[in-house]
């Protein structure tokens, strides 16, 4: 009888050392895939909200009225492009919306007495908050978001 | 074999920790990756905190600091428009300052961020320094010779630096605008209800009065362009009488509060009035004001002009008698062209000017209506001369009940024959209004109106014997006037001096004059007498040389008569010169200029003896006499130099190009073109926006209000596209029929602008009841359109408008509150007419160094991109 080959005792016990380290490795390769996956994803939404805030801050203040439910990217992207507000020299091909629930609040900025001279609603300034959001890679019941938030004036083309 | 047993142990572990160091890894990375995640996350976050900073703060300084001199805001940017601003800084260092006026919002924001958010502002005004007016050398920065720089206005630079710190991550945003403090009005615009300038070539000032008629269609009638000049803003009135001119001209005047003229032409004669054959008008002469500056082709020998005076009950005076008898038939002819002092207008009889008797005004109103043909000319009152000046106008209401049968002719006719003792006085009743009109004309040639005459040989054979006996004399080469010219280069001197007034045509002379005194020892019989080789002392005891005596002697006899002398010694009285130094090539050959002021004083002459203004306008003493480089002998009047300084060095009389050896300036309009823009607009419509085709209008989209339906303007805004003009139509609010406007602005356009609808001042609710304005919210708009200026609206147009490259045209009567300026002014392309009011609210002229402050307008640009550059780190 030749001695080659590997005992019950030591396979059961490859087994059940492996399946112990398995077990405690492969949630932490799991964690890991899934910190990065949860940072490109934050990443991403970080992105885009920059990106769409500085779509509305070149968008005249007449195309998107300041109200109190957000604007989605979709709406937004069809009141850039209709009728007189066309923005035909405009190529705004965002695809972030297929991944993230965006959100787009504007909302009018009261003039503090002290600078109010003009009621020219040109001449006023808007906040404008970018919310992302999207399903937590980690944990599928929970929402991550990030959240961009600036004032604005309307720049006029000259 | 033993050995190898168990070694699926090691396999396993070496697999086992292999995947636990990936595992390992993965970890580490997605927390490296959630960290970096983190910091782009936080970055964003203080970046967008830090643009709303940026954004509000010059957002909040852009609209604080024109709001007035209360508050800390108020006070930096009144600090800003002093002149010792100069080379300072003006620090912001106030952090209380700045978050509460003016980044409270985003103040707030941060805070909004509990804890986690910090913020801080700096900023400061630097580099402030005065326009930089063309400089010379760039070393020095010295503004070109002759520009007074107008200190008040500015460029310098804004600089802001915000640090924001948010969780822990800082972000610094640095970020600089150009600042700049110019001046809303346009000073030597402002003081005149016609400004007609620009002497240099293509755009020689010009005005053609082809008024009243059009020769190749005379069914068409045409309507004056009637200047109302404003005085019931200084009488407080529409309707008064000679004495309250008077003392008008006396009591606002001379304190400055109107300034002296309304009327500024630059160069070129022409006919001051309507008073122009041309036109179809004043060819029976009606010797008033207006029939001053006759054309150059209708000279009139003392012959034609004995048998007019005749015609109209008048005489010659007695010397032109003996001129005539004694000295055209030895001679030739001395032709003279209709002057007018004004005077004729007030006096109903015969009456007499420096010695001259005139007929009164309603002697050449008789003989006005009696020779002018045909009805139309009877009932047009434009071609009478009297209304373009706005002396007269008929009162709404009678304008309705107008009498086709009469005409108007016949109502001034009847007005004047009524119990009134003055002309002036007829039109003050239920009829007409007097707009006043004493057009007291500022410049160099329309200040001047022909009064004497140029002298032509009709015997030619005489003529010739002169040039040949000049040819005979030995060491000349020059004809016996070439000397003569060559005797007066020096008009200082005291040798033979003759009024100089330009190139003479074949055959006509200017002629010698005399010192003073020297005819006054030869008794009156021998005046007719002429000096002969006898006199030869005399003439050398004054200076002439021998070879220029026998020049004289070379004259025929009539014209070496003492009495021809004397006949131009008191056409001479007046006869201050008074003109641009290229009138050579504008004025009629032979003719003598005399300031038209003069007339006005005239006009103003019985009533007032003692008028300061009339003093100060006649009396040669208080003008400076000089001699210019061209042999010109110039007065320097004290009224050009009281506006010289009152338009802040931005303007130079043209007079001084005469004067001064640098002749700075001459030759352009420095208030045009010294302007700093603060804004720009490349293109008034916008095709990125709007419908296709069509386009946003930029003009409106930066600057028209349309929540209030207002037009909220404000510094000087360039717009340099020229493919379409600039539609005043295309800034109304919906439903309205006018623009209104407030703010303080200077719009120059390089293409045309076209009013299409009137355009008021938001203050100005009744066109009726316009008014002058002064103060912050007092509105003013000048609109300097290089393309031109037209007008197809008639109503209310509230502006300061110049039209560069085309006089101004219009298809319908207008009516403007304001200015009307051009290069040229052609009377052709305004069939129509119109109403120039003038508005003296765009002068600053009565206003305190305070109160000037507020027609300063502090405006943040962008100029250069790279300059006004943002930082972020």
């Amino acid at each position: 009888m030749k001695n080659s080959g590997f005992t019950l005792i030591e396979i059961l016990a490859t087994i059940t050392i492996a399946t112990i380290m398995i077990t405690a490795i492969f949630p932490m390769l799991s964690i890991g895939q899934k910190g990065v996956y949860k940072s490109s994803d934050k990443n991403y939404a970080v992105l885009a909200a920059a990106d769409l805030m500085e779509v509305v801050r070149g968008t005249e203040f007449s195309v998107l009225p300041p109200r109190e439910n957000p604007y989605s990217v979709q709406e937004l992207r069809q009141l850039l492009y209709k009728g007189d507000n066309a923005r035909r020299n405009l190529v705004f091909g965002h695809v972030y919306e297929d991944k993230f629930a965006i959100g787009i609040f504007i909302q009018p900025l009261a003039e503090t007495e002290n600078t109010k001279v003009s009621d020219n609603e040109n001449k006023s300034m808007r906040q404008c908050t970018i919310v992302v959001r999207w399903e937590s890679v980690m944990d599928k019941s929970k929402k991550e978001e990030v959240r961009l938030t600036s004032l604005y004036v309307e720049h006029t083309s000259g | 074999m033993s050995k190898r047993r168990g070694s699926i142990f090691y396999v396993v572990m070496i697999v086992l920790s292999v995947l636990a160091g990936i595992a390992g890894t993965l970890i580490d990375m997605s927390i490296d990756e959630s960290h970096a995640t983190q910091l782009a996350y936080r970055s964003e976050i203080a970046l967008s905190i830090g643009e709303s900073f940026v954004d509000e703060f010059f957002h909040n300084v852009d609209k604080t600091m024109n709001a007035g001199s209360s508050g800390p805001i108020g006070g930096i940017y009144d600090k800003l428009r002093e002149e010792s601003s100069i080379d300072s800084v003006i620090e912001l260092e106030s952090t209380e300052y700045i978050s509460k006026y003016l980044v409270p919002n985003s103040k707030k924001l941060c805070e909004s961020f509990q804890k986690k958010c910090s913020a801080v502002v700096m900023a400061r005004i630097k580099d402030i320094q005065p326009l930089n007016i063309n400089p010379r050398e760039r070393d020095t920065q010295k503004p070109k010779l002759g520009i007074k720089v107008d200190k008040v206005e500015k460029d310098a630079v804004l600089e802001v630096l915000v640090e924001v710190i948010y969780e822990g991550y800082k972000k610094n945003l640095a970020v600089t605008r150009s600042l700049k403090v110019v001046n809303t009005t346009i000073a030597p615009l402002s003081v005149f209800t016609l400004f007609v300038n620009d002497p240099s070539f293509p755009l020689q000032s010009y005005w053609s009065s082809k008024l009243g008629m059009d020769f190749a269609d005379d069914r068409k009638e045409q309507k004056s362009v009637v200047l109302d000049h404003s005085w019931d803003y200084v009488f407080n009135k529409s309707d008064y009488d000679i004495e309250e001119l008077t003392a008008g001209f006396d009591t606002t005047i001379m304190q400055g509060e109107v300034p002296p003229g309304r009327v500024f032409m630059n160069s070129s004669v022409v006919p001051l009035t309507n008073g122009n054959r041309e036109s179809g008008m004043l060819q029976n002469a009606f010797f008033s004001a207006e029939s001053e500056l006759l054309p150059p082709f209708l000279p009139m020998d003392l012959e034609q002009k004995d048998e007019f005076l005749t015609k109209v009950g008048a005489s010659m005076s007695e010397e032109e008698k003996v001129i005539l008898e004694e000295v055209l038939p030895a001679s030739g002819k001395i032709f003279t062209r209709p002057v007018g002092y004004g005077y004729e207008v007030r006096a109903r009889d015969d009456y007499e000017v420096n010695g001259k008797k005139r007929s009164g005004y309603l002697r050449y109103m008789e003989a006005f209506e009696s020779s002018w043909d045909g009805e139309v000319s009877r009932k047009n009152p434009s071609k009478s001369g009297l209304d373009l000046f706005g002396r007269v106008e008929y009162k709404p209401g009678v304008l309705n009940q107008e009498d086709d049968e009469s005409g108007w002719f016949g109502k001034i006719v009847k007005a004047a024959s009524d119990a009134y003792d003055e002309m002036v006085r007829s039109f003050v009743n239920d009829t007409y209004h007097l707009r006043i009109s004493p057009t007291v004309v500022y410049g160099n040639v329309l200040a001047s109106y022909f009064r004497v005459m140029d002298y032509k040989y009709t015997r030619m054979d005489e003529l010739k014997e002169v040039w040949k006996a000049r040819k005979d004399r030995e060491n000349s080469n020059k004809s016996w006037w070439a000397s003569v010219w060559d005797g007066i280069s020096d008009l200082g001197g005291d040798l033979l001096k003759t009024v100089k007034v330009g190139f003479l045509g074949p055959g006509q002379y200017p002629i010698p004059e005399l010192p003073a005194g020297f005819l006054d020892d030869i008794p009156q019989e021998k005046l007719k007498e002429s000096f002969t080789e006898s006199d030869r002392a005399k003439f050398k005891a004054i200076g002439w040389s021998d070879d220029t005596f026998e020049d004289f002697l070379d004259l025929p006899e009539g014209m070496r008569s003492p009495i021809f002398f004397k006949f131009f010694e008191k056409m001479r009285k007046y006869s201050l010169q008074y003109f641009g130094k290229d009138f050579e090539n504008h004025i009629p050959k032979g003719a003598t200029l005399a300031p038209y002021n003069n007339s006005i004083m005239n006009y103003l002459r019985i009533t007032e003896n003692d008028s300061p203004f009339k003093k100060f306008m006649l009396d040669p003493e208080k003008g400076i006499p000089k001699i210019s480089q061209t042999g010109l002998t110039v007065l320097d009047n004290p009224l050009d130099q009281k506006v010289d300084q009152e338009w802040g060095g931005e303007y130079v009389s043209p007079l001084k190009g005469l004067l001064d050896d640098n002749v700075p300036l001459k030759s352009f309009n420095p208030f045009l073109y010294y302007r700093k823009a603060t804004d720009y607009i490349s293109s008034i419509y916008d095709f990125r926006g709007g419908k296709k085709g069509e386009g946003v209008n930029v003009m409106r989209k930066k600057y028209f209000n349309e929540k209030d339906g207002i037009l909220d303007i404000n510094g000087v805004i360039y717009i340099t596209g020229t493919a379409r003009p600039l539609r005043f139509s295309e800034l109304l609010a919906d439903g309205k029929k006018y623009v209104r406007y407030k703010g303080k602005s200077i719009i120059i356009t390089f293409g045309e602008v076209i009013f299409d609808v009137g355009v008021r001042k938001y203050t100005t609710k009744d066109s009726s009841k316009i008014k002058p304005q002064w103060g912050k919210d007092a509105p003013l708009l000048t609109v300097v359109a290089l393309g031109g200026i037209q007008f197809e609206t008639n109503d209310l147009v509230e502006a300061t408008l110049y039209s560069f490259m085309n006089p101004p045209t219009s298809t319908r009567h207008f009516t403007l509150h304001g200015t009307l300026g051009s290069s040229e002014f052609d009377l052709a392309r305004s069939k129509v007419g119109g109403v120039v009011k003038f508005d003296p609210s765009y002068s600053m002229s009565k206003l305190s160094r305070s109160e000037r402050k507020d027609y300063y307008w502090v405006a943040l640009t962008d100029e250069i991109k790279k300059y006004s550059w943002k930082a972020a780190w």
